[in-house]
């Protein structure tokens, strides 16, 4: 086989026809001159730019069997995807990169379009330390961990236990990342777990400066002794601490530099990690209703009085603002709830705290149609700072109370008290396992199944156990991977 | 909750393989690597003629007695007018011989003396034997070389291959001294023996030892824009192709991602014609071709003359062979290494060059009678030196024959020059724009060695800053002049003090080596007064 042949097929998948061999010899040809002394390197260098920016090798093709017609109404019936694409669909999905020679070699004698050969392949794969790491990286994706790096600016104070020169972000964000790795390949490989334990196990990965950032933990084989060897250990009980949900490294990406941000870590854990519908588009902040809630003063209340200092009542107009005043001797109604005297305003609280204004938010209108469904999920992970450090006290040094009720999602309705709890909700209610199928099947096709009941996924659910190794087996050889609906020419 | 059913669309392009032009044009932008437009090295070629000019500098310089641009050059001088417009006559130039050694002051107004002097701008460290003044430092050459951020030399990051060449059509020498026969010298050597402790770097004199060694590797290429341009559109009608046989295949519905691919294509298409179409071709270097072996026509021990003192023991080539009045092989060898020189300047190999056409004592031997003038006496031939110390007053004809052979060297350098008019350099302009030029010779006056109003030219095109066209006559000089009364003149250095600054070197590096005793002729002769203005704007 030529140069030109064999990059062609290895760069578009699946072998390259003669014309498009031909085509590359005259990109050569062109390149290297025809007169002696031909220029070698370019003529060579022209034909791998033309391979790797060409179409062929630049998009994924789904198109099934070249040799597809339509109809007499110019449709195209129903079909699956052809050995090549199969392979080239499997390298990406396990691999994270090109067919290697064993699917090639499985799409050229077409074993790979069979169940046998299809699942021989997956199995095959499965076992490769490179399809593990990347899977392994898939799974640290679905908590979009790789967020951490791009909020590499937390307040400093958070870090002042470490000395300064350990105290730089990159090199923090970069010891998490590994620590988090070294979990995941712990709990769902090494131990053989399932997602269930993903977001249960209290083990932890910890360096020398991490151990320092994150005290307590109990180190089965002694404490780790450098920054480069990571050492595993199990939170202390006293923390509370469950899984993924609890490790730093997501923590840290789910928050503000200097605050936990209880919509950020809500509005994930609700949309990707407990895979609800999604909401309603935000609504608009300026109104004097969100505004109200922004304040934390209840519904009737909120934006400016008119030019003649009038408000709608029972609002009364307090330094241009429509508020709700306290009555002659400091009290205040139940408006829905009860409220309380603050400066001579009727409010929810005094507003100051990430938990306060997440009462506010879960208590009224309009804001409680998204935030009690959303805001939950973070309230239970609230004794974890920006940092994900241990914290039994907010940044107003209020105590932390991280107890909370589902009122709404499939947890609901239901008390929850701390991480610990709450991780133990999420395998009772299979919503975890449920999840990570909705999610890796998302990944597999290459578009976001977003309604949780979809029929393809759930016949997936059916059939995993719970393990790495099923979710992804059983997510490949569905039908949904191969088949694909005809349409017009 | 709904139940929906993902019956996934056949035919389709994974959205995330970026089927869309707004990141396709960036991936496709990628294969362009921009050439960007060259810019050429500023480069120095020292050209040395034996013998200076006539008495009084009257074939030489144009009869004119301040800085004009309007003036026609006379008959030793008239060979370079086709270069006029590049060239900067310079008159007002006086060569100061200094030595540390107080004992050996005797170089003023020798040639020995004077092309050391000229070349290194130092005091001699003293003299090797009758007259061979050893240099006391780095030549100019070699001094800019080494300081130099843009000349490629041996400290820089982007050193060129082979740094200088030393290149001479003839190096015979009376009594084989070093001192006429070396244009440059490295840095002085730590031997207290003086004949040892001076550097100096013999010149090469065969074209095809030159020719072998500097172009017998791989050569640098440059950029061929249409070449470049062509070689990627065969890239972009690969792609064009791939795409019409995806058409094929896919359904209406995806048709439009496809379109959407062709037209980054098309616009990635008129960008590369755009951009090539205003690129200079940078593709200059042009491996030359294979020059002779010259075999020398005077071998062996040579004698000046009647003399029995004064003699070479070198081998060289004269102007002709004896029995061939067609051969000039002198003057092939000497064009030839002018011409290595230019191919080794647009291949970037060296910046920096010396070429001599003979020693300061010149013995090639040249036809009594040339080109329509006879010595006194009608020998058959002589070498070049003996017949310029006849004196003028009592010999009418010798001088026409010097004439004519001041006339023939001008003429030999002038014809490879202009060939720099039209060698292309990487910049897309012509070799000359980015050259100077500096052409010099040891003495001003041969017959009685007398080195005042140097003959002197600097060439140089628009990018050198040289002041072409111009007839620069040097005044307010502390030296006196070889014709008309008064001191008008200045020391020789003061060209080299206003050359430094062109390839940023600070003039002190020249005038920090001058400091410390020596001894001039007459004492207290200052070698430099400050960068003499007017050669360079």
């Amino acid at each position: 086989m030529t140069f030109a042949q064999s990059l062609a097929a290895k760069g578009f998948r699946r072998p390259a026809t003669t014309t498009e061999v031909n085509d590359l010899l005259t990109v050569y040809d062109v390149g290297a001159g025809t007169v002696a002394p031909v220029d070698y390197p370019t003529g060579i260098s022209l034909i791998v730019q033309a391979v790797i920016i060409s179409p062929s090798f630049v998009y994924r093709t789904e198109l099934g069997p070249t040799t597809l017609t339509a109809d007499a109404s110019g449709n195209y019936p129903d079909t699956t995807l052809n050995p090549y694409e199969i392979a080239s669909q499997l390298g990406f999905l396990f691999l994270g990169s090109l067919p290697d020679a064993g699917l090639t070699a499985a799409a050229a004698d077409g074993s790979i379009a069979t169940t046998a050969g299809l699942s021989a392949q997956i199995d095959r794969l499965i076992a490769l330390p490179a399809a593990q790491a990347n899977l392994t990286n898939i799974m640290i994706d679905w908590f979009n961990v790789r967020q951490m790096f791009d909020r590499q600016n937390k307040d400093t104070s958070l870090l002042s236990s470490l000395a300064t020169a350990d105290q730089d972000q990159v090199m923090l964000t970069n010891d998490l990342y590994t620590a988090t790795q070294k979990y995941v390949t712990d709990v769902l490989w090494t131990s053989g777990g399932t997602m269930d334990d993903l977001v249960t196990s209290p083990k932890v990965y910890l360096n020398k400066r991490l151990a320092t950032l994150y005290p307590g933990v109990t180190f089965s084989g002694g404490a780790p002794a450098s920054n480069t060897a990571f050492s595993v250990g199990n939170w202390p009980t006293a923390q509370g601490r469950s899984g993924m949900l609890t490790q730093p490294a997501f923590l840290w990406s789910a928050s503000d530099p200097a605050k936990t941000s209880i919509v950020k870590r809500g509005k994930f854990i609700h949309d990707d990690i407990v895979c609800q519908d999604a909401l309603p588009p935000p609504i608009d902040l300026s109104t004097p209703s969100a505004m109200a809630v922004i304040s934390c003063t209840p519904p009737g209340s909120g934006g400016a009085c008119t030019m003649d200092n009038q408000c709608a009542a029972p609002a009364t107009c307090v330094s241009g603002n429509c508020e709700f005043a306290c009555t002659a001797d400091n009290q205040c109604p139940t408006n829905p709830v009860a409220t309380k005297c603050i400066g001579g305003i009727c409010k929810l609280s005094t507003c100051d705290s990430e938990i306060l204004q997440s009462d506010a938010r879960m208590t009224y209108a309009p804001c409680k149609s998204c935030h009690a469904f959303m805001d939950p999920y973070a309230r239970v992970l609230q004794n974890f700072g920006p940092i994900g450090n241990y914290r039994t006290v907010d940044e107003t040094n209020r105590p932390i109370d991280p107890s909370v009720t589902f009122t709404m999602g499939p947890l609901a309705p239901q008390a929850i008290s701390g991480a610990a709890q709450f991780g133990q909700a999420l395998v009772t209610s299979h919503v975890i396992r449920d999840c990570s199928v909705q999610k890796v099947t998302s990944y597999a096709i290459g578009n976001m199944v977003r309604v949780y009941d979809t029929c393809e996924v759930n016949d997936i659910r059916a059939l995993t156990n719970g393990t790495i190794t099923s979710l992804f087996k059983q997510v490949a050889t569905a039908n949904i991977l191969r088949a694909r609906a005809g349409g017009a020419k | 909750m709904s139940f929906l059913s993902y019956k996934y669309a056949r035919r389709s392009f994974l959205r995330a393989a970026g089927g869309s032009a707004t990141l396709l044009l960036p991936l496709l932008r990628s294969i362009e690597a921009r050439a960007q437009t060259a810019t050429a090295p500023l480069r120095l070629l020292i050209i040395h003629h034996p013998l200076g000019a006539n008495p009084g500098l009257t074939n030489w310089r144009p009869n004119a007695t301040a800085t004009t641009k309007s003036f026609t050059l006379p008959s030793e001088s008239a060979p370079f007018a086709p270069l006029q417009q590049y060239m900067c006559m310079v008159d007002g130039l006086n060569v100061i011989f200094a030595t540390q050694n107080s004992s050996q002051n005797s170089g003023q107004n020798t040639h020995e003396g004077g092309l050391v002097s000229i070349m290194t701008g130092v005091p001699v460290l003293g003299r090797v034997g009758q007259q061979d003044h050893a240099a006391g430092g780095a030549s100019i050459d070699q001094i800019l070389l080494a300081n130099s951020p843009t000349l490629g030399g041996p400290t820089q990051t982007n050193k060129t291959m082979f740094g200088s060449l030393s290149l001479a059509a003839d190096v015979r020498s009376d009594r084989d001294e070093v001192a006429p026969r070396v244009l440059s010298y490295g840095p002085l050597g730590s031997n207290t023996d003086i004949n040892l402790r001076r550097s100096p770097i013999y010149a090469a004199t065969q074209p095809l030892d030159v020719f072998n060694r500097v172009f017998g590797g791989a050569l640098p290429t440059g950029t061929d824009p249409t070449k470049i341009l062509n070689q990627k559109l065969s890239v972009l009608t690969f792609m064009r192709n791939d795409i019409g046989r995806m058409q094929t295949l896919i359904p209406a519905t995806e048709k439009d991602r496809l379109t959407a691919h062709l037209d980054a294509i098309n616009m990635l298409e008129s960008t590369l014609r755009q951009t090539y179409a205003s690129m200079p071709n940078t593709n200059v270097c042009m491996k030359p071709a294979t020059p002779p072996t010259y075999a020398n026509t005077s071998t062996g021990r040579q004698m000046m003359g009647s003399s029995t003192t004064v003699y070479t023991t070198s081998s060289g080539v004269d102007y002709y062979v004896s029995g061939s009045p067609n051969s000039h092989p002198h003057l092939d060898l000497g064009q030839n290494q002018l011409r290595l020189i230019k191919t080794a300047f647009q291949c970037d190999l060296i910046r920096v060059a010396t070429f001599m056409w003979s020693a300061g004592t010149n013995w090639v031997v040249f036809p009594g009678t040339f080109q329509g003038a006879t010595i006194k006496g009608s020998p058959q031939s002589t070498p070049h030196h003996p017949p310029s110390h006849s004196d003028p007053s009592m010999d009418s004809m010798t001088p026409l024959w010097l004439n004519q052979i001041n006339q023939f060297y001008s003429q030999a350098t002038s014809t490879v020059l202009q060939e720099f008019l039209s060698a292309p350099d990487v910049d897309g302009g012509m070799l000359i724009d980015n050259t100077i030029i500096v052409y010099l010779t040891e003495v001003a006056r041969a017959w009685d060695h007398n080195q005042q109003n140097m003959p002197l030219m600097v060439f140089g095109g628009k990018n050198t800053g040289v002041q072409g066209g111009t007839f620069l006559k040097v005044t307010g000089g502390p030296l006196p002049q070889q014709t008309g009364s008064g001191n008008a003149n200045r020391p020789f250095n003061d060209l080299w003090l206003a050359l430094m600054p062109k390839f940023g070197v600070n003039a002190s590096v020249l005038t920090s080596a001058i400091k410390g005793t020596y001894y001039t002729n007459p004492a207290s002769t200052p070698t430099y007064t400050g960068a003499l203005p007017g050669v360079f704007a």
